[in-house]
């Protein structure tokens, strides 16, 4: 705490130091006998302030001043004393007053500005179209309106004063006024992103200015889209910005990653949100978002040192803006979201046939007799009449389930439905005066689910409040507050864990399974009593922050900030497990399960401390920008996670811990982790033509043990405008054209607390009975890591941003390698009789090289069509450049390793005949006995047998890189038009090369292979060619139920998949209401739309997978809650 | 030197606040905290007792561990790659699992730290010295001579590099645990209920030494010999053990039902064994504690895609005595209810035979077994005709978690292991036997064994061996059938032969002669049967002459090849490529 205190003390000082209200305003006036209209006008000419006075006040009225360097009040003294003039200041104005009219009120006094004259104007845009809210204000002067709702405005002003007109989005104007007093003012748009001013770490930057690599995206890209998260609103958009979501259940957030492979021991972005580190993009309203920046080098990153490794994605919320009314602004939207891609699981029939000829191909008994096979047709035949099952033999008052039974089941439909429903609705409040201003934005986004019966959906309520204010000329604040509420419920996971996931459940389960049993009740192995009454997951989360900041601006030029930041995150989770009926008897007597009957309820809390102060002054001497800033922050994070549960409720209606009687566990975990560091920025340029730029971090972490706690990170940035050279010779073409490059390097602390203690674990309810109860066990000490500390990346960046044709064609490069060096490796290999795992060590080095590119074409065409077209294109490749694997195992890392990179055979074919069974290589290493339908692998190595050799770097046999499942070459293009209150978006987002190899021999490859060797085998359309003597033209293997089918399933060239896409990721088509129109309903804009995500994906992949959700996740590739399109109807309004 | 002065204030400010980064666990303890209190000792070893057998090792629990064996056939070939040698050498892991090592060895290391009166922490530290037996025990069998790690190592021990010592030799040292173990464990009537007990210890100790002493005399002049093998050494160990058990007198062998008919049965499927003579260790469930088990949602409901070998049934005696190669009583095997009758009568207490309860409530009977579950689906189906009843519980939840306890030690072994160490010592005098073979006869009723066996079997598994050693060791595969021990009794007799015959079941026919009472229909097609008639379920398969056991390396696991590449003193096991 010493080092904040300290700045505290310091920001106190300054702020006594350098009070600057109107007392201490000063003029210097020295003239004899002089009109007082003159000595005023000095005045105004020396300071902020305007005189307004009444027609009784006699400024013709000669008087001497003079005075050097005093206070403004003692030069009114002067003037005025001894006169009926009474002066008094309000706000910028100096009302001077007769003092006869006192009395009388202000009101009835009819001021004049000095040598004033009142004019009005239209200011409109360059359709004709009148702008609204665009300020008009006298240069020089404070003195300024805001255009009216037909965008006119009046104004009183001094003669030949020049009027500076300015509206966001819109070039700036400054017209000198003559002796007209109407004027009509047409705004262009402003094509000058240069102007644009970016977010960077603790302040702005003017884009033009910058150095680093760092993109930043709009509002634009988010409103009047139908989002859930800003992770769909912001794929596709940053280049080198790479966010997937691994499912569409609903809740489901995105991650994120910038610039590729971080760190082999994972690195995630640091996520900013209006100063507060450490946030969940997934939760905040896209609505309430004014830009996103992304800062992807280690120069631009380096303010924050050691969380910031990998990038800093910085969130600025919307505020108000000054001198504005009052504006009301709503947006909603209704979807219809329809899953992607169903596999089409083939009917109970197809099915039986095809396992009957893998378990012959195994060597075992069909498992479906000819008379089951009858039954099944007989079903399929004439479902009505014909029972889906039969008793057990060995148990005739129970069915026999998971054997005898001969339903016919499309399982994926039967879980999943459709589509669902969501809706989405926000509604902002915004406006300020000359003094404050605010923001007030609340919305709701209510999101249904695909689980047919289960009823699952997801809710979230955000409502965020900005708060500007100016108290003084020299000080401002902010206050920022912010709560999130989401509430996603569920069935019950007590369930859901137990079945794994639905997909997972109904590809384990077989077609001709029932579904209801012959009396119509459900059958126990459909687990459908789960989904209708197994009982609600309800998990909860509130995430309240708030921000209190304090700017101090002593002089021009000089600011010291002071901001305090808390969060707190609460997330609660209640799991309520019912005991259900598990199936009916044959004569129909209900049979409970009470192994679930359970209550579960866990509140997480996360509290956050954060205090940041920091000065910065800047100074421009002669085209020479000089800024500098140093400040000081501290963070404190503490987790806090108490849960309880219990068994054997009394009723199970008021699910609760106190409602149980049962086996009761309770636990808690405690955690706490606190950083802090001194960051510096120095910045220098030349006109905005040489640019130079140096960070620096010096920063600690309670990560590591005392000694090596700290860390030093220095970065550097230039840049060189070459276009504002005079010599420059295409000045019209080529407006700008700016060459950078940057080096700087970075720690990561992103690993777990205390690994250099050796902890150990007190663990409860160990699995075996002593003395009747489940006893607590001690675990074992592992071995540490005493000399841990950082990891640190070092990244060079080399880049240019070019402007083209009048900057209709706007450009930017970069290419980056970044270095991460000391990881946080799994360690060294040694022997496994350690009978330990390794402690990390710093020990290993890694490379990332990667380019972005992104371009924007705007334009219009003739007087209406306004279009835009854009490319964003990145890439990435890692490396091991260093790893400490001195015999090269090809199951480790090795230096030269590209990361993602997929090892295999390469296929021959299928064997076809006795000829090829001949003479194909000796495969024993893989499976004793081969036969026709079997896979040939190619002896690359001509030693006439299929080896991977000793798996060594070198001796690999006939295996070989065969693949790299990293997505490469990621792209989002864009294209938009305007016309005539028309709007349209096109956003297509893909990946143009990647590789996946598909797991084989275990039921987590069923949705591609079908036959995985018996249990968790189903079949799908696509996987029914398949080789038989019947077939010898498959595409699949001959086919085993047994552990036989891994020799076919290796992974190989053959059944490698491209997993390259591209996905029509937004079409929206919208309309603005004329303004005409919506004026006489007393509105400001209608703009309607429709809109349509995820409408068609381009891809090679096998047909059951979505390339977005490949992986999968609760039981293997493919095996995601499915995905949706959406189509939405949309709707915005200013009131 | 602007940069150099920032950076100096810097770290003075940075080092005066050094305590806010200090953020020590709060729920946590570590290594320097633990000061081997006695409930910490408690503690520590509690996390051992997981790796007793389980009734999640098979569907079956214990009861389905002999798939691995000639005892049982499971309807999987290639169920054990070790059986059915398709074994391939790992490159990692595969059982190559040096934890449990490691953390018995930080207890043994640091337990003197203490300050405890060593009495009171006494069982923790023969716990302690019993688990790296046991795991100890586990490795050698797996991989024959092994590196003796007596101590937690370090990344920069060279230990880590080290060579394999004698299987002897690590035999050896196993069993000095062992004798530290029942010099410090409580008897079984002072021990805390579910915790080892000496007596335990004891039976544990016969069994690591009966398997030295046999695996060293059978695999004498084999690839997998020991050099100056002592087999004599490991009998006598083995037969002390077992001797010192016996002669505690705390254990006996019991009935396990009221009824003769379940006298043996009985004994295998209660909850409760805590005052069991007989069961002396074992694993309680409780539904109420949400720890359970699922083995009765197989038995008599389906079978487990298992059943048991024809070799299996034919090694039961005849009720006078003799084996059914040269009994009067045997009345062949067209029928199932002529094959039982007559016989050793824990035969029909280990299958079913038709008209047995399956199911019941109460002690009412609602569902009575058939016919094996043949035509099931593989996973539930039985395989040979011959359907596992030991270790079933009626009585039992068959749909959801049952509360059966899991036998982990029972005293019937100690006897069998005596008399089969006496027998290898030529010391397996009458006396021997009337303590141990015929106790577990008598349980019966069957005939008392003599020493001089008085028959000869054309059929016995070991021509080359004596009458006695042949009849104990049939007695030991009848007591103990199906619980498990198969395996490694094939492994240290080197008796594998055993297992590369072709394995067959009861005859198809009669099952085809009662279609009708055989529900569901039974379809012969799908069943494989041989040229004899017999059910024969690898009749398709790689395995239709017999499991393709390679003898010349499959009787030990290979080294992970990235241990050999790690550490290239470590030499790979006969047979095994090294690279």
């Amino acid at each position: 705490m010493k080092i904040s205190t300290l700045f505290l003390f310091l920001l106190i000082f300054c702020l006594h130091a350098e009070n600057t209200n109107s007392q201490n305003v000063r003029v210097t006036v020295k003239h004899d006998n002089i009109e007082l209209q003159t000595v005023l006008n000095e005045i105004e000419k020396q300071t902020d302030y305007l005189f307004v006075y009444d027609k009784y006040v006699n400024v013709n009225r000669k008087v001497s001043l003079n005075l050097k360097k005093r206070p403004l009040k003692e030069a009114l003294e002067q003037l005025f004393e001894g006169t009926d003039v009474n002066y008094s200041l309000d706000g910028t104005y100096i009302v001077l007053s007769h003092k006869e009219n006192k009395e009388k009120g202000r009101e009835n006094i009819v001021l004049i500005t000095q040598q004033g004259k009142r004019i009005t104007g239209t200011v409109k845009d360059a359709n004709g179209e009148p702008i609204i809210g665009a300020n008009v204000v006298e240069k020089g002067t404070t003195n300024g309106i805001i255009t009216d709702i037909d965008g006119k405005f009046s104004l009183n002003i001094k003669p030949n004063a020049t009027l500076k007109i300015s509206y966001i989005g819109y070039a700036s104007l400054e017209i000198k006024t003559n002796n007209a007093i109407s004027y009509i003012i047409t705004l262009q748009e402003d094509t000058k992103i240069l102007d644009e001013v970016v977010v960077v770490g603790y302040g702005t930057q003017k884009k033009v200015n910058l150095t680093g690599a760092v993109s930043q995206v709009g509002n634009k890209f988010i409103e009047n889209r139908t989002m859930r998260n800003i992770g769909q609103a912001l794929e596709g958009q940053i280049p080198n910005l790479n966010i997937t979501t691994a499912s569409g259940e609903p809740g489901t957030g995105s991650t994120f990653n910038i610039r590729g492979t971080t760190s082999l021991s994972g690195g995630d972005p640091l996520i900013i949100i209006d100063g507060i580190s450490g946030g969940d993009l997934n939760t905040i309203n896209p609505n309430d978002v004014e830009s996103i920046t992304v800062l992807k080098d280690a120069a631009s990153c380096a303010i924050y040192g050691a969380r910031a490794a990998y990038g800093v994605i910085l969130v600025t919320t919307k505020t108000g803006s000054k001198n504005s009314k009052i504006r009301i602004t709503y947006s909603g939207t209704v979807s219809d979201n329809l899953r992607t891609r169903i596999p089409d699981q083939v009917n109970s029939l197809e099915f039986a046939e095809a396992y009957n000829i893998a378990s012959k191909n195994s060597g075992q008994a069909p498992m479906f007799t000819d008379e089951h096979i009858a039954r099944i047709k007989a079903y399929i035949n004439d479902p009505e009449h014909t029972p889906s099952n039969l008793p057990n033999p060995s148990n005739p008052n129970y069915w026999s389930y998971a054997t005898l039974d001969n339903d016919n089941v499309d399982w994926i439909r039967t879980f999943f439905k459709p589509s669902y429903f969501s809706q989405k609705h926000d509604i902002n409040v915004n406006g300020g005066n000359e003094n404050s201003n605010f923001y007030i934005g609340a919305g709701i986004f209510d999101q249904g689910g695909l689980l047919k019966y289960a009823n699952d959906k997801y809710k979230r309520f955000n409502i965020i409040s900005n708060v500007h204010f100016e108290p003084y000329k020299w000080l401002n604040g902010d206050l920022k507050i912010s709560f999130m509420k989401d509430d996603k419920n569920t069935i019950s996971n007590a369930y859901d864990g137990d079945i794994g996931s639905w997909m997972h459940l109904a590809t384990t389960r077989f077609p001709n399974w029932s579904l209801k049993d012959p009396n119509g009740h459900w059958a126990s192995t459909s687990h459908m009593y789960k989904l209708i009454n197994g009982g609600r997951g309800i998990t909860q989360g509130n995430i309240f922050s708030m921000t209190g900041i304090l700017q101090a601006i002593p002089i021009e030029g000089w600011k010291i900030n002071m901001d305090y930041s808390f969060k707190r995150n609460d997330f609660q989770s209640k799991q309520h497990a019912k005991p259900v009926i598990w199936e009916y008897t044959v004569d129909e007597h209900p049979v409970m399960t009470t192994q679930f009957d359970s209550y579960f309820t866990g509140i997480n809390t996360t509290n956050y401390y954060s205090l940041n102060s920091y000065t910065s002054y800047e100074k421009n001497i002669n085209g020479n920008y000089f800024s500098a800033l140093i400040g000081y922050q501290q963070e404190y994070t503490k987790g806090h996670n108490v849960s309880a549960s219990r068994r054997e409720l009394v009723s199970q209606d008021l699910p609760s811990i106190s409602v149980g009687v049962g086996d009761q566990n309770t636990g808690e975990d405690l955690s706490h982790w606190a950083d802090q560091g001194i960051f510096m920025r120095l910045n220098y340029n030349y006109k905005e033509k040489y640019l130079i730029e140096f960070n620096g971090r010096y920063d600690g972490s309670s990560k590591f043990p005392k000694g090596h706690r700290w860390g030093y990170f220095p970065s550097v940035s230039i840049g060189y405008n070459i276009a504002k050279e005079n010599y420059w010779p295409w000045k019209n073409e080529i407006s700008n054209l700016k060459l950078r490059g940057s080096w700087g390097k970075l720690g990561n602390q992103n690993v777990a607390n205390y690994l250099y203690l050796a902890t150990v674990g007190i663990g409860t309810k160990y699995g075996y009975i002593i003395n009747g109860e489940l006893p607590n066990t001690l675990g074992t000490p592992g071995l540490i890591s005493p000399n841990l500390t950082w990891e640190t990346s070092k990244t060079l960046d080399f880049g240019f941003d070019i402007s083209l044709l009048n900057n209709k064609l706007q450009g930017s490069f970069d290419w980056y390698n970044r270095a991460t060096t000391g990881m946080f490796g799994p360690a060294d290999p040694v022997p496994a009789i350690i009978g330990t795992s390794l402690p990390q060590q710093n020990n290993a080095n890694l490379s990332t090289k990667g380019f972005e590119i992104s371009v924007t074409w705007r334009d219009q065409i003739g007087k209406d069509l306004h279009y835009s077209v854009g490319l964003v294109l990145s890439d990435y490749n890692s490396k091991i450049t260093k790893y400490n694997n001195p015999n090269n195992l090809i199951d480790n890392y090795y230096v030269g390793r590209k990361i993602n990179e997929i090892w295999g055979y390469e296929t021959a074919g299928i064997i076809q005949t006795d000829d090829d069974l001949a003479k194909m290589p000796d495969q024993s290493i893989l499976y004793g006995k081969w036969q026709k339908g079997d896979i040939m692998y190619k002896d690359l190595n001509g030693d006439g047998k299929i080896t991977d050799g000793k798996r060594v770097l070198g001796d690999t046999g006939d295996y070989k890189v065969i693949g790299n499942s990293t997505p490469r070459f990621a792209f989002g293009i864009t294209a938009s038009g305007e016309w005539k209150g028309f709007d349209l978006n096109i956003f297509l987002q893909g990946i143009a090369k990647r590789d996946y190899a598909v797991p084989g021999g275990n039921n987590a490859g069923t949705l591609f292979w079908g036959f995985v060797g018996g249990w968790g085998t189903n079949l799908y359309k696509t996987t029914m060619d398949f080789w038989t003597e019947d077939n010898t033209n498959a595409y699949l293997p001959r086919p085993y139920n047994s552990s036989e089918v891994s020799k076919n399933q290796q992974v190989q060239t053959r059944y490698l998949q491209n997993a390259a896409y591209m996905r029509l990721k937004n079409l929206q088509l919208g309309y603005t209401i004329p303004h005409s129109i919506v004026n006489k309903i007393s509105l400001q804009r209608i703009r309607l739309y429709i809109s349509g995500e995820n409408l068609f994906t381009i891809t090679g992949l096998n047909k059951n997978f979505d390339p977005e959700t490949l992986s999968g996740w609760g039981g293997g590739m493919g095996k995601s809650y499915p995905i949706t399109k959406s189509l939405a109807f949309g709707l915005n309004i200013d009131f | 030197m602007k940069r150099n002065y920032i950076y100096i204030v810097l770290a003075m400010l940075a080092i005066s606040c050094n305590d806010y980064l200090d953020r020590p666990p709060l729920d946590m303890i570590t290594d320097k905290e633990i000061t081997f209190s006695e409930k910490e000792m408690e503690l520590y070893v509690n996390k051992f007792y997981g790796n007793f057998p389980d009734s999640w090792d098979t569907e079956y629990g214990i009861f389905g561990l002999d798939n691995s064996s000639d005892n049982m056939i499971h309807g999987n070939y290639n169920y054990n790659s070790l059986l059915s040698g398709t074994y391939i050498e790992p490159t990692s892991g595969g059982g190559w699992d040096w934890g449990n090592i490691r953390s018995t060895n930080f207890f043994i290391e640091n337990y003197s730290r203490t300050t405890e009166n060593i009495a009171n922490v006494a069982p923790y530290i023969g716990e302690a010295y019993f688990w790296r037996a046991w795991f100890y025990f586990k490795l050698m069998k797996r991989y024959g001579d092994l590196p003796w790690i007596n101590k937690t190592l370090s990344t920069n021990s060279e230990e880590l590099y080290g060579e394999r010592i004698s299987r002897s030799i690590i035999a050896d040292s196993i069993i000095q645990d062992m004798n530290k173990a029942i010099e410090y464990l409580p008897l079984r009537s002072s021990a805390t209920q579910g915790r080892i007990h000496k007596e335990a210890a004891l039976l544990f100790l016969s069994r690591i030494a009966l398997y030295e002493g046999s695996w060293e005399k059978y695999h004498q002049n084999t690839p997998f010999g020991v050099s100056n093998a002592n087999p004599e050494h490991f009998f006598r160990t083995a037969a002390d053990a077992a001797e010192k058990l016996i002669n505690l007198g705390t254990h006996a062998i019991e009935k396990g039902g009221e009824k003769p008919n379940e006298y043996y049965w009985g004994l295998f499927n209660k909850k409760d064994y805590s005052s069991s003579k007989e069961i002396m260790m074992y694993r309680a469930h409780s539904i109420s504690l949400g720890l359970i088990e699922w083995t009765n949602n197989y038995f008599g409901i389906s079978d487990a895609d298992t059943g048991l070998s024809k070799y299996l049934i034919e090694s039961y005696l005849c009720t006078d005595g003799k084996p059914i190669s040269v009994s009067s009583l045997y009345k062949g095997d067209d029928l199932l209810s002529d094959e039982l009758s007559n016989r050793d009568p824990r035969l029909t207490q280990t299958i079913y035979v038709k008209g047995d309860v399956c199911n019941s409530v109460n002690g009412v009977p609602t569902g009575y077994f058939t016919y094996p579950n043949m035509a099931y689906e593989a996973r539930l189906r039985n395989t040979t005709g011959y359907q596992l009843k030991k270790g079933a519980n009626p009585e039992a939840n068959h749909t959801s978690g049952d509360e059966t306890g899991t036998i982990i030690f029972r005293y019937a072994e100690a006897l069998l292991n005596y008399a089969e160490a006496k027998a290898e010592l030529n010391e397996c005098t009458q006396s021997v036997l009337d303590k141990t073979i015929n106790v577990l006869r008598d349980r019966v009723g069957m005939p008392h064994l003599t020493t001089e066996v008085g028959f000869v079997d054309p059929k016995w598994d070991f021509p080359e061996l004596s009458p006695l050693l042949n009849e104990i060791r049939r007695e030991r595969r009848i007591e103990l059938a199906c619980e498990g021990y198969r395996f490694d009794d094939l492994f240290r007799w080197a008796a594998t032969r055993l297992i590369k015959r072709p394995m067959y079941g009861a005859k198809m026919q009669q099952f085809i002669n009662v279609k009708n009472e055989f529900k569901p229909a039974l379809d012969p097609k799908n069943i494989a049967v041989n040229e004899q008639g017999y059910i024969a379920p690898y009749w398709n398969s790689p395995a239709k002459n017999g499991w393709q056991f390679d003898e010349s390396k499959n009787y030990l696991y290979a080294i992970p090849l990235n241990e050999l590449v790690m550490n290239p003193k470590l030499k790979q096991n006969p047979g095994y490529r090294a690279q």
